[in-house]
């Protein structure tokens, strides 16, 4: 099996590489990019709705003040414009203004110890005493009464401890010290069990000091008033008047600490230091009360000169930025996640293919093509590869199959070709000994052939010769007459060449019965090779074709013996016509030459006879022409055997060398196959 | 099975090669004298001295005319019967005259078409018949030639 593929470099790998990674890059940047954009400006939004929301209570706070100043004011003015000595008067005023302002707690006039010349006076008819001190000082005080049946309680005015002269001593001494006449808001202090802020207007008459206006503003009342808007804000408020707290806070213990807590002494100190004369101030620090970061947004209160700080959390500013953020990155991340799955999906089902032709093509390749290739399912090129794995695979064992099969029989064949061929080629060196023998007799009859050829011409030109001169004139009758003498010889001596042939013809004859017994005996040898080669078995059966061929061999050279049967008969015959033809001319001759003695006058026919002779002699030459043409034949038909043995001795030999080459080309072969391993087909089955 | 094909008396009989030893060409014989007219002597193998029955006697009753194609075919006989043949070195080998040895070749005797021979008492050595594209051609079976009446109705009494 194939090592296993390091995880990024493998399909599933790759298509998380290449694919989700940089999506997801993109899609985090997108959603960083937005986050950043949003954060921004959501910031900005807020600040400034921050700061909206600080100059909204700056402005609520300082119109409170400034109304509850203006009625202080309006008491004072009412003094100086003739009201100053007039006590009644003064308590019906007072008690009005306390009933058209239901804001105020409490509404006062104080005069300087007989400042309008009337202590002595003492109560009087819309003076009762409560209004005055012991000694008859005007020193009124209205406040709101629940139990009271008019809704309002008249007492005298006194000075608490920790009051130390705020609204009496204080106004005073600033008039005095700068000659104009300033409204004031003290710092919230406790009076009998009430803490309140009081606005405070001096009385001056004929640019004298005569006492003090004003009013009571409950801390609960303003208290409460923050307490709306830090709901509204959703945000801490805290108030510094003159150094004191009022705050207005989700934390309720946090508010009533901070109120016993002086300003310069408390974690907010800080903040309170940094707060402008004039404008809105924000700033973003760590709040030492909880240690988170919060916004802080502070502003001056010009009225009364208080401080305002609004505190708000960051983490509860930014808290929806926070959450849009989370929703686009979880948008995000489950998109990624189905991007990822369905890849992986894709990925998985291709790669398992591509590692079933991976597998199919290793297994072929090592040669084992016994197993079919698993075909699978599916539409993509990876399917389409594993079924062409499928198909290579089938059609290579189906030749593998049929090449193995053929080598066998190619082997067998080759190893019985050798040993036939081998034995072909001994058998053929066997017969060319005997027809090279054979051909040793018939040139010498070829030789005495034409030695006889040669004597029957001189015998011929003799005769022509005498023919001539018993023409030119019969006077030569004498050397005619020698000239039948030699004639006579001559033919004896044809006659003796004759049968000299004639017993050579009988040598040939007796050489082909023995070739032809050599025949036989070869044909009963093969009829035996093949008994044994049966006998032998499988063994055996090279040699029974080896048999077989002998015996054909044998069969070949009992026909061509025939044809030198036939042949050298032939000759026989064209030498016995010779004879006769020379035996009857001989004995022409003998007659010729006694009637020369007897009959010299018979030259004519003399003379005919030497034509007639002169005939004899042709036909004998056409018989030892005939002759001779037959040895030719015969001696070709022996080379043609020799020739033949020669050519199938070499084509045995040559045989034997192919039929080896084959044998070992076949063994290359069934090794080059042996390396596959082939299930067994349906026929190897059966 | 491989068969050697001889004519004898105009009819092919068939011998099964692996039942002969082998084929000798027609050599001289020293008659027996008397006997039996199948037993025609003894023949001389190199060196071994084997008795030659002619097989024209027993299959045809006619003594064989030698030709050009005669053979002797040397054989092992079955029977244990015929001591009076005469031991030899090469055991109860014998040698069979035929007129004519035709030649070797395949043939199967227990083919579909085959008759099974005559299969009288009297002739054991007669075996089943097929008719090939020579003509017609009986199994012989040559070692039990002697085996048949033909054989043994010359033989002396006490050998039987």
């Amino acid at each position: 099996m194939a090592a296993s593929v390091a995880f990024h470099r493998s399909l599933l790998g790759r298509s998380m590489l290449l694919g989700v990674l940089p999506a997801s890059l993109v899609v985090l940047l997108i959603v960083v990019i937005n986050g950043l954009r949003a954060w921004s400006e959501i910031a900005t939004t807020l600040e400034g709705d921050l700061n909206a929301a600080v100059e909204l209570a700056a402005g609520e706070i300082d119109a409170a003040n400034k109304r509850s100043l203006a009625q202080a004011q309006l008491m004072a003015l009412a003094q100086e414009s003739g009201m100053f000595g007039r006590r009644a008067e003064t308590l019906m005023f007072i008690e009005k203004v306390l009933r058209a302002n239901p804001e105020l707690h409490a509404a006062y006039v104080a005069y300087e110890p007989n400042g309008d010349g009337n202590d002595a006076l003492g109560a009087q008819a819309g003076v009762p005493t409560v209004a005055l001190t012991a000694s008859g000082r005007f020193y009124p005080y209205f406040k709101r009464d629940p139990k009271s049946a008019t809704g309002f309680t008249l007492e005298v005015l006194q000075e608490t401890e920790n009051a130390g002269g705020l609204w009496y001593d204080f106004p005073k001494e600033r008039f005095e010290r700068s000659g104009v006449s300033t409204p004031l808001i003290t710092k919230p202090y406790d009076y009998f069990g009430q803490a309140i802020i009081e606005n405070v207007t001096p009385l001056v008459i004929k640019g004298r000091f005569q006492g003090v206006a004003g009013v009571d503003v409950s801390l609960e009342s303003i208290q409460a008033r923050l307490a709306q808007l830090s709901v509204q804000l959703n945000a801490d408020i805290f108030l510094d008047a003159r150094g004191s707290f009022v705050a207005a806070t989700t934390d309720s213990t946090a508010g009533t600490q901070l109120r016993t807590t002086a300003v310069e002494k408390s974690d907010l100190a800080e903040v309170f230091a940094g707060v402008p004369k004039k404008g809105i101030r924000l700033e973003n620090s760590i709040d030492r009360q909880s240690g988170a970061e919060c916004y802080f947004v502070s502003t001056m209160i010009p009225t009364g000169e208080w401080r305002l700080v609004v505190r708000k959390p960051t983490s509860a500013v930014l808290a929806s930025l926070s959450d849009l953020f989370l929703v686009n990155l979880g948008t995000a991340a489950i998109g990624i996640a189905i991007i990822v799955t369905l890849l992986a999906l894709n990925a998985v089902s291709s790669g398992r293919r591509v590692r079933a032709a991976q597998s199919a093509a290793e297994r072929i390749s090592s040669g084992d093509l016994s197993q079919r290739v698993a075909v699978m399912s599916g539409s993509d090129e990876s399917a389409d590869l594993v079924r062409a794995m499928a198909r290579m695979n089938d059609e290579l064992a189906t030749i593998v199959g049929s090449v193995r099969s053929a080598s066998v029989r190619l082997a067998a064949t080759s190893v019985e070709l050798a040993a036939t061929s081998r034995e072909q080629g001994a058998t053929a060196s066997t017969f060319g000994g005997s027809t090279a023998q054979m051909a040793a007799a018939i040139r010498e009859i070829s030789a005495t052939g034409a030695e006889l050829l040669r004597t029957v011409e001189t015998v011929d030109a003799g005769a022509r010769r005498s023919a001539e001169s018993a023409t030119a004139g019969r006077a030569n009758l004498d050397r005619m007459a020698q000239s039948m003498a030699r004639l006579e010889r001559g033919s004896d001596e044809v006659s003796d060449r004759l049968q000299v042939i004639s017993e050579k013809a009988e040598l040939i004859t007796s050489v082909v019965v023995t070739i032809t017994k050599v025949a036989e005996q070869t044909n009963l040898l093969s009829v035996n090779a093949a008994i044994e080669a049966e006998k032998a078995g499988d063994a055996g059966l090279g040699f029974l074709v080896v048999a077989r061929e002998i015996r054909r061999l044998a069969d070949q050279t009992a026909a061509a013996t025939l044809d030198i049967e036939r042949i050298v008969r032939h000759m026989q015959e064209a030498v016995s016509s010779g004879v006769g033809d020379m035996a009857r001319f001989a004995g022409e001759m003998r007659g010729s030459t006694v009637g020369v003695q007897r009959l010299t006058t018979s030259l004519g026919n003399i003379i005919d006879e030497m034509n007639s002779a002169a005939r004899g002699f042709s036909d004998v030459q056409t018989g030892m022409a005939n002759q001779s043409a037959g040895v030719t034949q015969i001696e070709l038909a022996v080379r043609q055997v020799a020739e033949g043995a020669q050519q199938t001795s070499q084509s045995a030999s040559e045989f034997s060398n192919v039929a080896e080459d084959l044998a070992h080309s076949v063994a290359v072969l069934q090794d080059a196959v042996g390396r596959f391993t082939v299930a067994p087909t349906a026929s190897e089955q059966r | 099975m491989q068969v050697l094909f001889v004519m004898v008396a105009g009819r092919r009989f068939a011998l099964d090669s692996s039942e002969i030893s082998e084929v000798l060409p027609v050599v001289e014989h020293r008659s027996a004298g008397t006997g039996p007219s199948w037993l025609l002597g003894l023949i001389n193998v190199r060196g071994a001295l084997l008795p030659l029955v002619d097989l024209s006697v027993i299959v045809a009753s006619t003594s064989t005319e030698l030709r050009l194609g005669s053979r002797i075919i040397v054989l092992q006989l079955e029977s244990e019967l015929l001591d009076f043949v005469g031991a030899n070195a090469s055991g109860s080998k014998v040698g069979l005259l035929v007129p004519e040895v035709l030649g070797l070749g395949d043939r199967d005797f227990s083919q579909g078409g085959a008759h099974t021979g005559f299969n009288f008492a009297g002739a054991p050595h007669l075996g089943p018949t097929i008719a090939d594209t020579e003509g017609f051609v009986q199994l012989l079976r040559c070692r039990r030639i002697l085996e048949g009446d033909a054989a043994l109705r010359e033989l002396p009494r006490a050998a039987q």
